[in-house]
């Protein structure tokens, strides 16, 4: 067991630490909207240029081929310098890499490593949330064309989106889960229409997507037909490990930053050093778990239902940072002094929903970790 | 804090480099094969709950296979009979022996080995133990740190305990004797006085007059002073290894709940696949698991990091784990219903021993405490406490 980098990883560290210093935004990102969109691309395109995107991904398909825990040293770094977060292009990417021809990993891998195509997520539906299987977007094989009718929601990005990655159930006399295929959508397509969604922060990351008569090439599915299901739940299971979306060394910073906070403001909170020492307790401890869960899967094994683990781990921690920020700031963050602690406090409330709600990760822990009875 | 650690390259000085691997958070072959020992040894000691109102006897059989596979002294140096193990093998040995629970003094010795090896007159301590001789620690009556009186851990009358004998930051470890036995908590674990009622202290230092003569009772040994950084250490491996003994009672009691849960019928169904029930079990298998990864960092630190770091560590894991181990517990107990609060569900052995090994050495309250002091030092730029 060792927690600390070889030699070879600790002069990454100092490399990756020497570019940030230079080359991190000094801005924070503008709330809401296109200004956005932009700043996270610009950030993006930066990384990729300085090569320090898909640092685990294999060589041939634009990627670095390092172990892949580069990509947590990577996060580390981020998060201590304040950085932007890295982008999120994780989960799609590794979907891609698992399923994937050759001939779509080498069309869409590169692009998506550098910024230069924007991925998109279409799983949920009005009707198919926690209950993703009864999604009802339908896609029927017509001449060598899958032909898209339906309706997602929550699509975050699909605003300024290139592609998506659309669950669409292609054999409505298949079972449940077994009729859903994975398409490759062109957000151009005429049949595409996006409305934002306006969240309570007033932040537009989430959309409603609307597929009327959208035309998919059939070589354009992910996989084989019947077989989305399961790309869908390896996808989730790499979206809520906090190690692949690099959240993890973002709460060390945000703590850190907090008892700064704390200590030149009057206190606000008759709990506060003590909330303070609680949050960086319940940091700790996720850190250590994100590692040893990427130890566990040294060798590229995609993350099993003990994910689920690490996902409600770090919606705790996030949830309890932005309580805390909330009584450290305490007034200012509700009469406009401190906008950005209030906006992050509302979103933060998303993180015990996005990629499966803590309820639903309670029940695939009992059923699938557990081996409790399940629930019909 | 331990914080910083995680920004801080490592140039140098490791071994092991060079294959590009940064971190490796799983347990060894040998470590494996050390907990599938402690498992089947921890099989055929299995024992229920004790007759009503009684204490569990002291495993003696338990003990001699310990001792025999090189458990006991497993930490002291190969070249006196130890077997150079680090925090992280006793703490998989103290894990393990805490799911049984065997009644054992296992921690006890342990943590006085600890003591006896920091000090430089501890050489016939280590020695008695590595020969399979158990042995306790002293606690203040508050339980809160080593001390030279107030209560034994792991120690029946007349029991050899090893204690602290404070001055500052820096202590002198002291070998004294248990007095008369209490009516310990934990049933598995016996408590006993240690002075000053009845046990005043003759106190000796190696090679001089005694200090002091009060009375008849224990004699007190002088066995060779701490430095800062040594008691640092050696409270970072016991805070340790008390996070072992609480993830070893959690882990077992959330093991049988969950058997439990699948197997009772109520409305036709067994209530393990009632949801309320399921994310009762669930939760517990995320404080679980949570506090074997920071038990895991922690007693890492112990061999690997500066002794204010691996403290630091420690002090997170303790926090974290006495909060959760009876969180766990409890809800364990919920799940069995009303079979729960019997003596015959031994669902108790491990509360009780959650609830004596989440005080020792401080709860979480103690810790997270201490934690928000060293916060607010660490942002007016102040050093650290001990000197070091």
């Amino acid at each position: 067991m060792d927690f600390r980098d070889d030699i070879e990883a600790a002069e990454f560290r100092g490399w990756f630490r020497a570019w940030l210093a230079v080359n991190r935004p000094t801005e924070p990102a503008p709330i809401g909207g296109a200004d956005r969109a932009q700043y996270w691309n610009d950030w993006h395109r930066a990384l990729h240029r300085g090569g320090w995107m898909g640092l685990s991904w294999p060589v041939g398909y634009g990627g670095r081929g390092r172990p892949q825990v580069y990509e947590a040293i990577l996060n580390d770094e981020i998060g201590l310098a304040g950085a932007p977060p890295a982008p999120h292009v994780g989960f799609l990417g590794r979907a891609l890499l698992h399923f994937g021809t050759e001939a779509q990993k080498l069309r869409y891998l590169p692009p998506l490593l550098s910024g230069d195509e924007v991925w998109c997520q279409g799983f949920s539906e009005p009707g198919a949330g926690s209950d993703l299987a009864a999604l009802s977007t339908r896609a029927a094989l017509v001449d060598d064309v899958w032909v898209v009718d339906g309706q997602k929601v929550w699509t975050s990005d699909a605003a300024w989106a290139d592609r998506c990655l659309l669950l669409a159930r292609t054999d409505p006399s298949a079972g449940r889960h077994r009729g859903i295929s994975a398409l490759i959508v062109d957000m151009g397509d005429p049949g595409v229409e996006v409305r934002p969604i306006v969240q309570s922060n007033t932040d537009t990351e989430f959309n409603e997507v609307f597929l009327t008569g959208v035309r998919v090439p059939r070589h354009e599915m992910l996989g084989e037909p019947g077989q989305g299901w399961e790309i869908a739940m390896t996808t989730v299971g790499y979206e809520r490990g906090p190690a692949d979306v690099g959240f993890s060394s973002r709460y060390v910073r945000t703590l850190a930053e907090l008892v700064e906070a704390a200590a030149r403001r009057p206190p606000t909170s008759a709990g506060g050093p003590l909330d303070l020492a609680r949050a960086h307790v319940a940091v700790q401890v996720l850190r250590a778990h994100v590692l040893r869960s990427l130890s566990a899967r040294a060798d590229g094994t995609p993350p099993g239902p003990e994910g689920s683990i690490d996902k409600l781990l770090s919606t705790r921690v996030e949830q309890l940072l932005h309580h805390v920020a909330l009584d450290v700031y305490g007034p200012d963050a509700l009469t406009g002094t401190e906008p950005g602690v209030l906006a992050e406090y509302l979103y933060s409330r998303a993180t015990s929903i996005a990629g499966g709600t803590s309820q639903i990760q309670r029940t695939i822990i009992a059923e699938r970790v557990l081996g409790l009875p399940r629930v019909r | 804090m331990g914080g910083r650690s995680w920004g801080r390259p490592v140039s140098s000085g490791r071994g092991e480099c060079g294959g590009g691997w940064m971190t490796d958070v799983t347990l060894s072959d040998e470590q494996r094969q050390l907990v599938d020992a402690c498992t089947r040894l921890v099989g055929r000691a299995d024992v229920g709950s004790p007759p009503p109102g009684t204490r569990a006897p002291a495993d003696e059989m338990a003990w001699s296979a310990l001792v025999d596979a090189g458990f006991v002294a497993m930490r002291a140096p190969a070249s006196v009979g130890g077997g150079d193990a680090t925090a992280l093998d006793v703490a998989l040995v103290v894990e393990q022996l805490a799911r049984g629970p065997v009644a054992v003094p296992y921690l006890g010795t342990v943590l006085a080995l600890e003591l006896a090896g920091a000090a430089s007159g501890g050489g016939e301590i280590v020695d008695a133990v590595v020969a399979g001789l158990a042995h306790g620690v002293v606690l203040d009556h508050d339980l809160r740190r080593f001390d030279e009186k107030g209560v034994a851990l792991d120690a029946g009358p007349g029991a050899p305990v090893l204690g602290l004998r404070w001055s500052g930051t820096t202590a002198e470890v002291v070998r004294t004797s248990a007095g008369a036995a209490l009516d310990g908590v934990d049933l598995t674990r016996p408590l006993a006085t240690v002075g000053p009622e009845g046990l005043s202290s003759r106190l000796v230092g190696p090679g001089s007059t005694p200090r002091s003569s009060t009375g008849p009772g224990a004699v007190s040994v002088g066995l060779g002073a701490l430095d800062g950084a040594a008691v640092i250490r050696v409270e970072a491996c016991a805070l340790t290894l008390l996070c072992a003994d609480l993830l070893g009672a959690m882990h077992a009691a959330l093991d049988a709940a969950v058997v439990h849960a699948g197997e009772r019928v109520q409305f036709g169904q067994p209530v393990g696949a009632f949801q309320a029930v399921q994310h009762l079990c669930a939760d517990a298998l995320v404080s679980t698991e949570s506090a074997r990864s920071i038990m895991w960092h922690a007693a890492w630190a112990v061999d690997a990091e500066p002794p204010l770091v691996a403290l630091d560590l420690a002090r997170v894991a303790k926090a974290h784990c006495s909060q959760v181990a009876l969180e766990v517990v409890e809800a364990a107990i919920q799940v069995w219903g009303g079979g729960g609060i019997t003596w015959e569900c031994r669902a108790h052995l491990h509360q009780r021993r959650v609830l004596l090994s989440r005080r020792i050495l401080g709860d979480e309250h103690v810790h997270l405490g201490m934690i928000a002091d060293s916060l607010r030092r660490e942002v007016r730029g102040e050093s650290d406490v001990g000197g070091v």
